[in-house]
């Protein structure tokens, strides 16, 4: 940690680098305040010899550049009498509530040593320090500082200098903590991916062609990635004048026929929601990733909650059935956002892809997540034989959609209600073949297993969504150690309801937790509402913007009361 | 053509070729607010935002200003971004006066909800000033903007404009100017840079509307910004001020440059200073030094290829916006 500016992120992101290279597997979250510039920052670092996908319930260092501000983000960083924490001589003194955990406490003339140094600032040497501590090699962790700090004024020469002379510095106490070994592993075929990236990758993936966006923390580094690259790919980024522009340029697009999206933040959505019901109404594709942050209003733009879920489920007016996706890790935002792409082109409905800050702006080694399977694209009218009944009811409820320009299919796509020639009709026969076609494309289409992750079996089990399962696979996987067999549900699609699926994947549960991260329990009263759970539900809601963490979810689970 | 005056009474202050205030040397009636121990600070010190920030100059300036015409009994909408951000970190807040956050694009409804109900209550006493950066007055608020105007609702909007959507993380808006480049501009050739031929100058747009009083101010020239928000709050109904401010942060500027990119962005012709009354441009301020456009590009690099050999058309173009605001608004 430290006051922004001071490098506190890029350390982290550099150690990510150097341990992935040599063959671990990472997780960086961030935190900063809503300040432009300056103010405090913090990179939580998870590294391991196998996928990491949360993080643990304590940190077992902490690095401090220095101490200004520490006090407003002490409470995400937990610490234990077995942590260390490194600070800079100059730094100033530590917050009390950080000693009182125990950590040991260690000083080091960072900011001294690295006056003497020629284009070295102290975080270098900070990297060096941790490199050694962890067992990172030198050799890594100084080629990810002259990959990224080489055409700031550091030579390799004296990037190599820091980063032995912090690796000396740490040989000045002693050590704990150094990462259990990567196995001979080599980190060629990781990926070292931000949750939007992956998102925005998933989109290409899908076939998406064109984004229509606003500027929104925590989204707006989604579609800032993805403009070059949809370039190359021949499609088109626009950045409108507002969401409400955004999502109605992409519903535009969509008519047109090809298949388009938008990212937005809760805010956004809610500005996006009329449109939303035109595009359920007139059977337009369209993929809006929300990327999630603290609500409601202007909230906590910079860190994550799940408090969305209620309005990318409920807040659309009308009857208006329409899919609702949610990711569960960085790696998973691709596969999911690719997915949201597919459903949408192929049920002809708005699909909303929910990330949250968590993971849209955690940055994680991975590895590669397997492409998705090509489904079948948006189905297209080809020719016309005279009429053409662009809403007729067919047996799946998917009818056939024309691109604009075809000849003899010319249609008229309507909010307003219509008859399958999409004539506008205030009829009752037709709102309730148009209404039962709707629903029925959605419920009759085959999802397969992407619905939800399922782990494990056991009488009890954990039912949770979004950047919190993570947490919860790995709770209940020390359950298990523990002697107690769990199994975790975490629903990827979360609208339509999947009944049947459910049932079956609940089948023999006779006790179920439910966690997630909203105030309000909004999973657990969207679980009430379409589900038959058991008949002992327990609950772990809590607002963001603290993770929750594996830790207190295994407490629940072993402490029964 | 109304006839057009020269708006104001220059004072040569004592640091040679500016307008910089908070001269003591001055006689107490050219005195400006920074330098009377009357003033308001309304925005005070402390506030987070970057080295160099020349909206929160331009917005400690205006605000004083109409604190000081408004006897002290103002209300304040902000709209989202950089200024409201800046002036309000947890726990802390800057503002010294009741100040409303509304959402991004509808800071104009929500002061003309406040100004709708001091009408209700019979509070002539009270006025009220709305503020925005560009982004949220220019794109997502401009629709609400636009509404107020034509009510005539009796607010002051003042729009720091500092040409992108900065607390984001510098994503072009409306405002910015063709070749600058920010995060999502799209390439100019092989340089990104936004694309000519867009933008909205909205103090054009608000002088359509008729409304009693529409200026342009920068703040490398502060009595002028005071004066017209003091002119400004004489009128009542909507009156639109626009302030170009630097940023360091989003334009690639030396902080220390601020004030001398803001005098060069007028004195290249870049930015015309003048201020109308129902529709009619009533005053200009007259370029006194006459600059090519070079000497405001030089200093940011937002517009760094456009110096670069090859990229000479893009140099022409800005060139010829600028003759076209000279000739536009008589500027010499």
């Amino acid at each position: 940690m430290g006051s922004g500016g001071a490098g506190a992120i890029t350390t982290g992101s550099l150690l990510l680098e150097a341990a992935g290279r040599a063959g671990w597997y990472g997780l960086l979250t961030r935190s900063v305040g809503p300040q432009i510039r300056g103010g405090e920052a913090l990179a939580m670092v998870r590294l391991a010899p196998t996928p990491v996908t949360s993080h643990g319930d304590h940190f077992h260092v902490l690095l401090a550049l220095d101490w200004n501000n520490a006090n407003r983000f002490i409470d995400e960083v937990p610490l234990t009498a077995d942590s260390l924490i490194i600070a800079d001589s100059e730094g100033g003194d530590p917050p009390p509530a950080l000693l009182a955990s125990g950590a040991r406490l260690v000083t080091l003339p960072l900011t001294d040593m690295a006056e003497d140094m020629e284009g070295v600032r102290p975080n270098v040497l900070a990297l060096g320090v941790l490199a050694e501590l962890l067992g990172v090699p030198a050799e890594e962790a100084t080629q990810a500082v002259i990959r990224t700090l080489g055409g700031k004024g550091l030579s390799a020469a004296h990037a190599a200098d820091a980063i032995a002379s912090g690796g000396q510095l740490s040989t000045t106490f002693p050590h704990s903590h150094p990462l259990a070994p990567t196995e001979g592993r080599n980190g060629d075929t990781h990926w070292l991916i931000t949750g939007n990236e992956a998102a925005a990758l998933g989109a290409l993936r899908g076939g998406v062609r064109f984004a229509a966006v606003y500027p929104i923390t925590p989204a707006t580094d989604l579609p800032e990635w993805m403009a070059p690259r949809l370039k190359k790919l021949g499609g088109h980024l626009i950045q409108a004048e507002d969401e409400i522009a955004s999502i109605n340029m992409v519903l535009g697009a969509s008519f047109g026929g090809a298949p388009s999206m938008t990212t937005t933040s809760g805010p956004g959505l809610a500005l996006m929601a009329e449109t939303l019901g035109l595009a359920v109404a007139a059977e337009v594709p369209a993929v809006i990733i929300n990327v999630m942050r603290g609500g409601p209003s202007t909230g906590i733009p910079t860190k994550s909650e799940q408090s969305d879920l209620n309005i990318a489920l409920y807040g659309l007016h009308g009857d208006a059935p329409h899919i609702v996706l949610g990711a569960q890790s960085v790696a998973d935002c691709l596969t999911t956002t690719h997915w949201a792409v597919q459903l949408s082109e192929a049920l002809q409905c708005p699909a909303i892809m929910l990330s949250d800050q968590f993971l849209g702006q955690a940055k994680t080694l991975c590895e590669r997540p397997e492409p998705l399977v090509d489904a079948p694209p948006r189905r297209v009218a080809e020719a016309g034989n005279g009429r053409y009944d662009r809403y007729a009811v067919t047996p799946d409820g998917i009818s056939p959609m024309s691109i604009p320009g075809t000849p003899d299919l010319q249609y008229t796509a309507d909010g307003l209600e219509h008859n399958a020639h999409g004539t506008p009709s205030s009829g009752a026969a037709d709102h309730s073949a148009q209404l039962d076609k709707r629903r029925a494309k959605l419920e009759l289409f085959d999802y397969g297993d992407l619905w939800a992750e399922i782990d494990g079996e056991g009488e009890t089990v954990i039912i949770t969504w979004g950047s919190t399962s993570a947490a919860a696979f790995e709770a209940a996987a020390q359950a298990r150690l523990a002697g107690l067999a769990v199994k975790v549900i975490a629903p990827r699609l979360l609208s339509p309801v999947q009944p049947a699926k459910m049932a079956q994947a609940l089948n023999g549960a006779e006790r179920a937790l439910i966690v997630e991260q909203s105030h309000s329990a909004q999973f657990y009263h969207y679980l009430r509402a379409h589900y038959a759970l058991p008949d002992a539900v327990e609950v772990i809601s809590k607002p963001g913007p603290l993770p929750i963490r594996p830790g207190a979810i295994l407490h629940h689970l072993l402490n029964r009361n | 053509m109304p006839e057009i005056r020269e708006s104001l009474q220059r004072v040569k202050f004592y640091q040679t070729g500016t307008f910089t205030v908070g001269n003591r040397l001055l006689d107490q009636s050219l005195r400006t607010v920074q330098a009377t121990g009357e003033r308001a600070n309304a925005i005070t010190s402390g506030h987070r935002a970057c080295q160099g920030c020349g909206e929160a100059l331009g917005a400690r300036y205006a605000v004083d200003a109409a604190m000081r015409a408004a006897n002290n009994k103002l209300i304040a909408a902000n709209a989202t971004g950089c200024l409201e951000v800046f002036t309000t970190p947890y726990p802390e807040t800057a503002w010294q006066l009741p100040w409303v956050h509304s959402l991004f694009g509808n800071a104009p409804a929500v002061a003309s909800g406040v100004a709708a109900a001091l009408r209700a209550k019979g509070r002539t006493d009270v006025r009220v000033l709305a503020q925005g950066g560009d982004g949220g007055t220019t794109d997502i608020g401009f629709g609400c903007l636009s509404g107020m105007f034509e009510r005539n609702d009796d607010v002051l909007y003042v729009c720091y404009n500092n040409q992108a959507y900065m607390n984001t993380g510098v994503q072009r808006s409306s405002q910015t100017p063709g070749a600058a480049r920010t995060a999502t501009t799209m390439p100019v050739g092989k340089e990104p840079g936004n694309p000519f031929g867009t933008g909205k100058f909205v103090p054009a747009i608000a002088m359509a509307h008729n409304i009693p009083y529409v200026a342009t101010a920068s703040i490398h020239d502060l009595h002028d910004l005071e004066y017209k928000v003091t002119r400004a709050m004489e009128f009542h109904g909507a009156r639109y001020i626009e302030v170009f401010v630097t940023c360091p942060l989003g334009w690639g500027s030396r902080p220390g440059d601020t004030l001398k990119i803001a005098r060069m962005a007028v004195e290249t012709g870049i930015y015309p200073l003048f201020e109308a009354e129902y529709g009619e441009v009533t005053g200009v301020t007259k370029i006194r030094n006459r600059r090519p456009v070079e000497d405001y590009l030089k200093l940011q690099r937002r517009f760094a290829h456009v110096l670069k050999p090859g990229n000479e058309w893009q140099l022409e173009q800005i060139q010829a916006a600028a003759e076209k605001n000279i000739r536009k608004y008589g500027l010499i």
